[in-house]
């Protein structure tokens, strides 16, 4: 045990922590160089595509320093500000972490949230000073930086080009003689391993990636979760990451792998809980996660009402290795059965709509992303809405409060005027303005969080040229005026285009959305009046004109088969859309109203 | 009950009669039609095959269309086998309507002669626009003064069912389309057909439009102004729109089209026809060596035959005779498929609540009539997709 080194790494985005780690698997002999594929940890499509991680995934890794072998244990880490709580797992599994800098950039905000998880989780933190290869490095300004704002030391950071490969082993010895083996509390026979991680294979039912603590685990050995009491489960596999899955005899203490044991219902292994022996339990469970709290809801329906239940079915596989995610059954008058979703942010809402439709192969409607408020109703009672069709009758409710955001903005000195316009507009409250250093000027707003989600982050990047970055987190509720906007379509109200948004922008909003209607729902047999409305005020119109068309066909003679082909046709696009009252809406309306550009 | 159902309608059958030669293919069309005039002989050979082998004497023929293509460009010898083909195999009424298309200027006094002697009692005249720029730039052969000509030759002839079709939105101005109005209103017409434009996807009018030679405007909006206008003006002059596309004057309803719309079994003959009778659609071969190869070696061109059943003769039923401004008879609909119209399609019920549907008795048939409603026919495939 004293061989092994568990250890993940903290990077900001594009800091080239992916890089890295394909790196030390290159060195490590691990991959062969011409099976290596950019990214290899990153093994989702959507991760290799935008650059990104989302998933931390382990690999095992072999080497030798000084005449010993060592294994090495890599937890690869999300960098984005709405992955947060996958870091904080993966740090429990962990005794060290890599914290990679750009040589050019510094040290940024969401490096620094992560580093501190890290030190409060007690790892060995060692500083990799990475890109030293650009003209525009500056490693004495990093190594500065490092020291200042972090107060680590910097003197022995490997300085390295993990695109260029240089300098690896560096790192590599960092790991080995920095990084402290796993340490056990005393000996200890039974097991005690955390869940860090689960997939939902459809042969072997969940498999838990986990970090044993304690005693060992091989196939036959009985287990059992502490949160699901009572249930026992017979391991029929274990093994490594390699790094793909791996089998081995058996994973003890300081080992970091997977287990497979039949467990076919999702819901009996939860990620953070401690697995123990049946027969001989150990008496208390490992430490396991915050519970994290979705600050995004939006509903969520399959665009094929009978795919209720395969969406069911992905988010259930989905919520396992996803514990921020949170759903439960939804219903629309437009749209159906569906679910209301919560997420941790926006991109973590973009991230799994995206997986249900590609892994899971759905085809999705979504409604307009929502915060959660708090409601006192003239009751006195507090309710928590999350779901503009959920909030009480206006006569019920004495006033509302809404989620406020501490949002930095980072960005080149010459973008402030544009920045700080934006964050106006936005409801912001300014704090302060900082330069971080000559060419990067952190700008503190206190924001709705509503006003975030909606739009937020596309304009800034917009009016910015991209070269904005966002990091915020939520600093309490305030009192807002509040109110229920609602679409009528043809005098029917249409649930799923209801929001809830602060009075002063529905005007805007309730124009904005008849507009974006108005072009996305076609010509139908009659005139459509489409109406913003606040409680029985309506504050914006417009009108789908009646359809012209039909008057205009051409006589095909005595061919009636054409007739009726056309005539079929038209006919299925009617079924794929959504009726509302009279209206027939297309599912790419409800979609539009989300991107409105201001 | 079947079969009583399927001589009810059969008694009045109407014969088609595809011409596919023209002197010059128009821009626009789609039609099979061919400007070699060698295979005519071999053609009108197989046609007249076609003719006699299908005759039957226990259907009377109640209308004669002769469509192309250009029926009137053909050789007189050629026209006269097709009308001794018919009138010595088919037991034509003496009442029946006989109609030929004719383009301006491949008429000529030995034709109308031709045709008047053969019983010919209505002519329909392409004429789609009376601005010479437009008929030159869509490859038309004649001018607008070839068109006063025709009409003159076939009203001296004594002819008095003449129509001429009208197409909207080619690449003139709404002026120019108002001007062709202005003057098709005072001719001695009885009927006109109004289409649209349809830029088909390869024709030559889709290339030139693409390569910038030719503008038109395909906006559905543009379009209905441009109906609306012809609806009121021709309705101002005695012309009653009977059909979404066709408007006539008092007792000059094409029979023939309203065979197609009333669902009556019509024969089809000729390269790429349509027939359907038995309550079987058939369609020919629509290229003309392949129809004639046909015709000798096995007897019939039918590449494609369709049986079609009674749900299926309730749709077409309903998707046709709701395009005629009368409607549908709900006792004739009751009489044919001996159920009630609005136990198979529920949601006329919620269409004539809607206004877009209604209903009235006739004043002298005392037939209820579902129809559409005179302002609604601009969504009519919209009604159809929530009846049907």
């Amino acid at each position: 045990m004293k061989n092994i080194r568990n250890f993940c790494i903290i990077a900001h985005i594009d800091h080239g922590k992916s890089t890295l780690a394909d790196r030390l698997m290159e060195y490590t002999g691990q991959v062969a160089k011409r099976d290596m594929e950019a990214q290899l940890l990153d093994s989702m499509d959507i991760e290799r595509e935008r650059g990104i991680t989302i998933k931390l995934t382990p690999v095992r890794m072999n080497y030798t320093y000084e005449g010993v072998d060592y294994v090495l244990n890599l937890i690869d880490t999300p960098g984005h500000v709405d992955f947060n709580y996958e870091v904080s797992r993966s740090l429990a599994a962990c005794e060290g972490a890599l914290l990679v800098v750009d040589a050019s950039q510094g040290v940024e905000a969401q490096t620094l949230a992560n580093c501190y998880l890290a030190i409060e989780n007690d790892l060995e933190i060692i500083p990799v000073i990475n890109k030293i290869d650009l003209p525009s490095a500056d490693i004495d300004a990093a190594k500065a930086e490092i020291e200042e704002t972090i107060g680590l030391s910097a003197e022995d950071a490997p300085l390295v080009s993990a695109k260029e490969g240089l300098n690896i082993t560096d790192v590599l010895d960092a790991i080995v003689t920095r990084v402290p083996a796993p340490k056990t509390d005393g000996v200890a026979n039974s097991l005690k391993a955390l869940i860090f991680d689960c997939q939902y294979d459809n042969y072997k039912g969940v498999i838990i990636f986990t970090r044993i603590f304690e005693g060992s685990v091989k196939v036959g050995s009985k287990i059992k979760m502490f949160e699901t009491k009572g249930k026992e489960f017979d391991v029929t596999e274990v093994g490594i990451f390699a790094p793909s899955m791996k089998p081995v005899d058996q994973l003890s203490a300081g080992d970091v792998g997977y287990v497979c044991a039949s467990i076919k219902t999702v819901s009996d292994t939860k990620v953070g809980d401690t697995i123990t022996d049946a027969a001989n339990p150990c008496d208390q469970p490992l430490t396991g996660y915050k519970e994290v709290k979705p600050m995004v809801y939006c509903g969520i329906f399959p665009a094929d009402g009978s795919k209720y239940n395969d969406l069911k079915d992905a988010l259930e596989k989905l919520k396992l290795n996803d514990a921020a995610l949170t759903y439960e059954p939804d219903v629309s008058v437009a749209l159906g059965f569906g679910f209301r979703c919560g997420f941790l942010g926006l991109l973590h809402m973009e991230i799994i709509q995206e997986r249900l439709e590609r892994e899971f192969d759905l085809d999705l409607v979504t409604t307009a992303p929502s915060v959660s408020y708090r409601v006192y109703t003239t009751d006195g009672e507090m309710m928590l809405i999350d779901n503009p069709t959920k909030l009480p009758p206006v006569t019920k409710i004495d006033y509302m409060e809404e989620p406020i955001v501490a949002a930095y903005v980072y960005c080149p000195p010459e973008y402030v005027g544009p920045v700080m316009e934006l964050c106006q507009e936005k409801r912001g409250v300014f704090i302060d303005m900082t330069y971080v250093d000559t060419k990067r000027v952190r700008i503190a707003y206190d924001i709705p969080l509503n006003e975030i989600i909606y739009n937020f982050f596309d304009t800034l990047k917009s009016r910015t040229r991209g070269y904005a970055s966002l990091d915020y987190e939520v600093k309490g509720y305030v009192r807002g005026k509040l109110v229920k906007l609602d679409m009528l379509l043809n005098g029917e109200m249409c649930d799923a285009l209801s929001i809830i948004v602060n009075e002063e922008r529905a005007y805007a909003r309730g124009r904005q959305i008849a507009e974006k209607l108005k072009d996305a729902i076609p010509r139908q047999m009659f005139e459509i009046p489409i109406q913003a409305t606040i409680g029985n005020k309506v504050i914006a119109r417009e009108t789908v004109r009646a359809l012209r068309k039909d008057v205009l066909a051409k006589c095909y003679g005595g061919d009636i088969t054409r007739k009726k082909k056309l005539l079929e046709k038209q006919k299925e696009g009617k079924k794929r859309m959504r009726q509302v009252g009279s209206v027939s809406v297309p599912s790419e309306a409800f979609m539009s109203i989300l991107k409105i550009d201001e | 009950m079947a079969t009583k159902t399927l001589k009810n309608f059969q008694r009045n059958t109407a014969i088609y009669v595809h011409f596919p030669f023209c002197k010059q293919r128009c821009k626009y069309c789609t039609f099979l039609s061919c400007c070699n005039y060698n295979l005519a002989d071999s053609y009108f050979d197989a046609l007249c095959k076609e003719l006699v082998q299908n005759a039957r004497k226990d259907v009377v023929i109640t209308s004669i269309f002769f469509g192309g293509g250009t029926p009137s460009s053909v050789d007189a010898k050629h026209l006269q086998m097709v009308f001794d083909a018919i009138y010595n195999n088919y037991s034509v009424a003496p009442n029946c309507e006989v109609t030929v298309e004719c383009n301006p200027e491949s008429v000529t006094q030995q034709k109308v002669d031709l045709f008047v002697k053969n019983g010919v009692n209505r002519v329909s005249i392409g004429l789609q626009s009376a601005n010479d720029n437009t008929l030159k730039a869509i490859g038309r052969l004649h001018n607008y003064q070839q068109f006063l000509d025709a009409v003159n030759l076939f009203v001296n002839a004594g002819l008095t069912n003449i129509n001429a079709d009208l197409i909207i939105g080619l690449p003139e101005s709404a002026t120019d389309f108002e001007n062709t109005l202005n003057k098709v209103v005072n001719l001695p017409l009885t009927h006109l057909s109004v289409y649209a434009l349809e830029v088909y996807p390869n024709s030559q009018l889709d290339q030139e439009i693409k390569q910038g030679k030719l503008a038109v405007n395909q906006d559905a909006d543009y379009l209905a102004n441009l109906y609306d206008v012809a609806l009121e003006k021709l309705s101002k002059h005695g012309y009653n729109r009977y059909e979404v596309s066709n408007f006539a004057k008092q007792g000059k309803e094409c029979r023939h089209n309203l065979a197609y719309w009333r669902c009556q079994s019509y024969f089809g003959f000729g390269a790429s026809a349509h027939g359907y009778m038995d309550g079987i659609r058939t369609e020919n071969a629509s290229d003309i060596s392949q129809y004639v190869n046909l015709i000798n070696t096995q007897g019939s061109a039918v590449v494609d035959s369709n049986l079609i059943d009674v749900a299926e003769q309730m749709d077409e039923y309903v998707m046709l005779g709701l395009r005629l401004q009368r409607g549908i008879s709900v006792t004739e609909f009751y009489n044919r498929f001996n159920c009630n119209l609005e136990d198979v399609y529920p949601n006329v019920g919620k269409l004539i609540y809607l206004k877009m549907l209604q209903k009235r008795e006739d004043y002298f048939t005392k037939e209820d009539y579902i129809s559409v409603r005179p302002d609604k026919f601009y969504v009519l495939n919209e009604i159809l997709t929530e009846i049907l």
